[in-house]
């Protein structure tokens, strides 16, 4: 059995202070004006699954501990419980404690906990108005698969990394082959190239020849075994090697060039506030479309002369720097890595040189030295790792200061090992030799370079190619299911907005994945003979919002199956009247097993509501309410609905003779109109759309008694017509402060009220109860409830 | 069956016709699903090149 909601009770929530909703496991239908609480209860009761208020969130200045509580009250007071059935299961929610579900409401509670069974009417038009990636968040959200954007990305990082290292080792490669034709002279286009050439070197001095690559350290042995050696040979070799390596730029220019653009990429996407340019994007989206479709020289908002090409340039260029984010989190991505790359080969370079300088006893006291600068290195590195958090910039300034003092220290080592070469003492052919091993040093050094750098290419590139794979299946396959999905639910949108829109020509509605995007969803429909047009671009907000409407409902339908709530927050308000009550329709044949709550500011949408639900004999699955006042200190006071004449009655019961009478004035004005409109009455156009009484009920009588043929169903509307005609003056008196009120009796007033109820159940089928219509093609007045077992039939002229 | 996971089994079916993706590796992405840490980079990267050292080692 379907787990259904029983009872909510709210203390201190947004507008409520405390309330208590006895559903019952009903259907809920809550009427209320504008600011009487409505939204507080879809509110409290979203809080409860989730957590969360959506609409409070990614607010600047807003936030659900601030703005969550009712203002009277702090943030521990406010708290939300909801019975549930069958099993009577009490749960509470509130900032420090949520109740475990039971197991049997455990997939219930996983469909609510992500808010994905509330439509509010600002998120009708996300499947809509908003752009690709925002419309496949709306719907990745309801068909739960948000956690694999998050995997797909990380899958897209991975796959930035390794693509920057590949590039830097590439850079690297190039580098150090370049170094090494230098050295030797000759162009090294590969390993292979290195032997040949230095064995070619040796020859030159007469040396033996070098069998393998692997004999370099052997080799320089040999040749030193090949003079007699000085005391201070060895420490000559050594300060030799070292002048020889700080020689070359130990950071160089590119890397903090790097740096300087990396920081710039961060403060980029750090001064955009996302949600911001979100708006932004839509407000210039929009605007570029009514632009290009209204092709007029004035602004649309403002009416001011415009040039209108110009102005399209202008926010197609803005349009496109805001479509630049994405790409350039991906590029800080590529270049941080790049950068610790190069980082790390200066800390290997000052590793490498203190190896020698703590063998000299003259730099024996820079090691030290080195050896901090190299943590400070190592740090650096640390930061910018974290900068693909894009949390804060990174400190530039002070990078380049640790910079300086390397370069300075570096300088340094190069400068006193020169001094001291030139006051060592060495004969020639020591000199000699010593020029050779350093050479041979040189190679040996390069060649260890370009083979690590070889083989973390080939390691890099292998782990690109799983990378590479990796990403691209996931992205194809979760592409490939989500189409599939859409095409599913494609029948049921168009089913759905047919029975809104029927004979009207929209065709083939489509959600349709974007390939080369990683998470969009383009959405089509054939509309006057023109196929695929973005609903857009061609149809009204309130066939938008419709289709939106639609669009929602398929996926609960499809996707909520354990869950039967469903929340409509005040959605239909641009639909108009008529396609209003194909809405009922919808709700009520498609979804007559949900608990549906629905909320709404428009009375008419209520009264059709109440209408269908006698149409479709629903009235014991409804609690109908009203929220008929609201104060910061009551809340909302809600009642159960009544109909008019149950409010005329209990007024009438207390005596209140103006109270009844201005309720039944209001009662016959809504009779009047509706007989007018149902029976196509002329009416006089008034622009205000004020109509006096007698205007209304002149216009009335006067079409039906043209409409209708001799008949009992004729006199019974003459008398009823006749009879509300003599007391209709009771309704102007009582709806007016004035001395005449005080001589009419209650007797009066209720008769007056009685007449107009006659005069409404003339006009109201009598076995289903529905309102009768005039059918001009038919020439018939029936009952409007196509459902009707035994409709009402009447002739007429 | 929910969607994440029909997507999952079927990106592991399309792995396993790789000949890049060893079983262990098919194995550990699913060890990473089941433990919900495929999401963190760090191990997808430790993933990738782990299965790679091996291949350097053999």
């Amino acid at each position: 059995m379907t787990s259904k909601i029983k009872k909510v009770k709210i203390n201190s929530l947004r507008g409520i202070r405390d309330l208590e909703l006895q559903i019952d496991g009903k259907k809920l239908l809550i009427y209320g004006e504008n600011g009487t609480g409505k939204s507080s209860i879809v509110d409290a009761i979203e809080f409860f699954f989730s957590g969360t208020i959506s609409h409070l969130k990614g607010v600047r200045g807003i936030s659900l501990q601030n703005h969550g509580p009712h203002i009277h009250f702090e943030k521990d007071d406010m708290n939300v419980e909801i019975t549930f059935n069958p099993g009577n299961i009490t749960l509470t929610r509130n900032f420090s404690f949520m109740s475990s579900p039971p197991e049997h409401l455990k997939s219930y509670f996983q469909i609510t906990q992500k808010s994905a069974f509330i439509l509010r009417r600002s998120q009708v038009l996300e499947f809509i108005i908003s752009r690709p990636a925002e419309r496949f968040r709306a719907i990745g959200s309801i068909i739960g698969i948000e956690s694999l954007d998050n995997i797909e990305l990380e899958m897209k990082k991975v796959f930035d990394k390794i693509k920057g290292d590949i590039e830097f080792c590439n850079k690297q490669f190039k580098k150090i082959k370049n170094e090494l034709s230098n050295i030797m002279n000759k162009k090294i286009g590969g390993i292979d190239d290195i032997l040949p050439t230095i064995n070619k070197m040796l020859k030159e001095v007469n040396y033996p020849q070098m069998k393998s690559l692997e004999m370099f350290d052997e080799y320089s042995e040999k040749l030193l075994s090949y003079t007699k050696k000085t005391k201070s040979f060895d420490k000559i070799h050594l300060l030799k090697m070292i002048r020889e390596t700080t020689t070359h730029k130990l950071v160089e220019e590119e890397i903090e060039k790097k740096i300087y653009l990396l920081n710039t990429k961060i403060t980029k996407i750090l001064d955009e506030d996302f949600i911001l340019k979100k708006y932004i994007h839509n407000i210039l989206y929009n605007g570029l479309t009514i632009l290009k479709e209204q092709k007029s020289e004035k602004c649309p908002l403002c009416e001011q002369d415009i040039e209108r090409q110009n102005l399209m340039e202008r926010v197609e260029s803005r349009l496109n720097t805001l479509n630049d984010l994405s790409n350039t989190a991906s590029e800080i991505r590529e270049l941080s890595a790049n950068i610790i790359k190069e980082i790390e080969v200066i800390v290997n370079k000052l590793n490498n040189v203190n190896l020698h300088v703590k063998l000299v006893a003259e730099l024996s006291e820079l090691s030290i030295q080195i050896e901090e600068q190299v943590i400070c290195l190592k740090e650096i590195i640390k930061k910018i790792s974290s900068t693909g958090d894009f949390k804060s910039n990174i400190e530039v300034k002070i990078i380049e200061q640790q910079f300086n003092k390397v370069k300075k220290l570096w300088k340094y080592i190069s400068k006193k090992s020169e001094n001291l070469l030139e006051v060592a003492d060495i004969s020639k052919e020591e000199k000699e030799v010593l020029d050779k091993i350093r050479k041979i040093e040189k190679v040996r050094n390069k060649t260890v370079e370009i083979l690590n750098v070889q083989s973390k290419i080939k390691k890099y590139q292998k782990s690109f190619i799983l990378a590479e794979k990796m990403y691209y299946t996931f992205s194809e396959v979760k592409k490939a299911k989500i189409q599939e999905i859409f095409r599913n639910i494609q029948n049921n949108i168009q089913q759905y907005f047919k029975i809104i829109h029927p004979s009207e020509p929209f065709e083939n509605i489509e959600l349709h994945i974007i390939p080369e995007r990683r998470a969009s969803t383009e959405l089509r429909l054939d509309i006057f003979g023109r196929e695929r047009e973005d609903p857009r671009a061609l149809i009204s907000e309130g066939h938008l919002d419709s289709l939106g409407l639609c669009i929602f409902l398929s996926f609960i339908k499809k996707f909520n199956k354990d869950c039967s709530l469903i929340i409509l927050d005040d959605v239909v308000s641009t639909v108009d009247s008529k396609h209003r009550e194909n809405i009922c329709k919808l709700l009520l044949e498609e979804f007559k097993d949900k608990q549906l709550i629905i909320t709404t500011h428009d009375e008419l949408w209520y009264d059709q509501l109440l209408s269908y639900q006698r149409v479709y004999n629903m009235e014991n699955d409804f609690k109908n309410m009203v929220i008929v006042k609201w104060s910061i200190n009551t809340g909302p006071i809600i009642q159960p609905y009544k109909t008019r004449w149950e409010r005329i009655q209990e007024k009438i019961d207390k005596g209140d003779k103006n109270g009844a009478g201005n309720e039944g004035r209001q009662y016959l004005e809504w009779i009047l109109t509706e007989i007018c409109e149902r029976m196509r009455a002329q009416v006089s156009f008034k622009k205000s759309g004020r109509y006096e009484l007698g205007e209304l009920l002149d216009s009335a009588k006067k079409r039906l008694d043209k409409l209708l043929k001799d008949s009992e169903f004729k006199d019974k509307i003459k008398e009823a017509f006749e009879n509300l005609e003599t007391k209709v003056f009771l309704g102007n008196i009582l709806s007016h402060e004035n001395k005449i009120t005080k001589k009419v009796s209650l007797n009066e007033v209720e008769s007056f009220c009685s007449s107009v109820k006659n005069l409404h159940n003339q006009f109201l089928c009598s076995t289903c109860g529905k309102f009768l219509n005039y059918y001009n093609n038919l020439k018939i007045i029936r009952c409007s409830n196509p459902k009707c077992k035994d409709p009402i039939e009447v002739k007429t002229t | 069956m929910c969607i994440k996971e029909e997507i999952f089994r079927d990106f592991v079916q399309k792995l396993r016709k790789e000949k890049e993706f060893s079983d262990e590796i098919i194995n550990k992405i699913k060890e990473l699903w089941e433990h919900e840490k495929i999401t963190s980079q760090e191990e997808i990267l430790k993933l990738i090149s782990g299965d790679h050292s091996d291949d350097i080692k053999n």
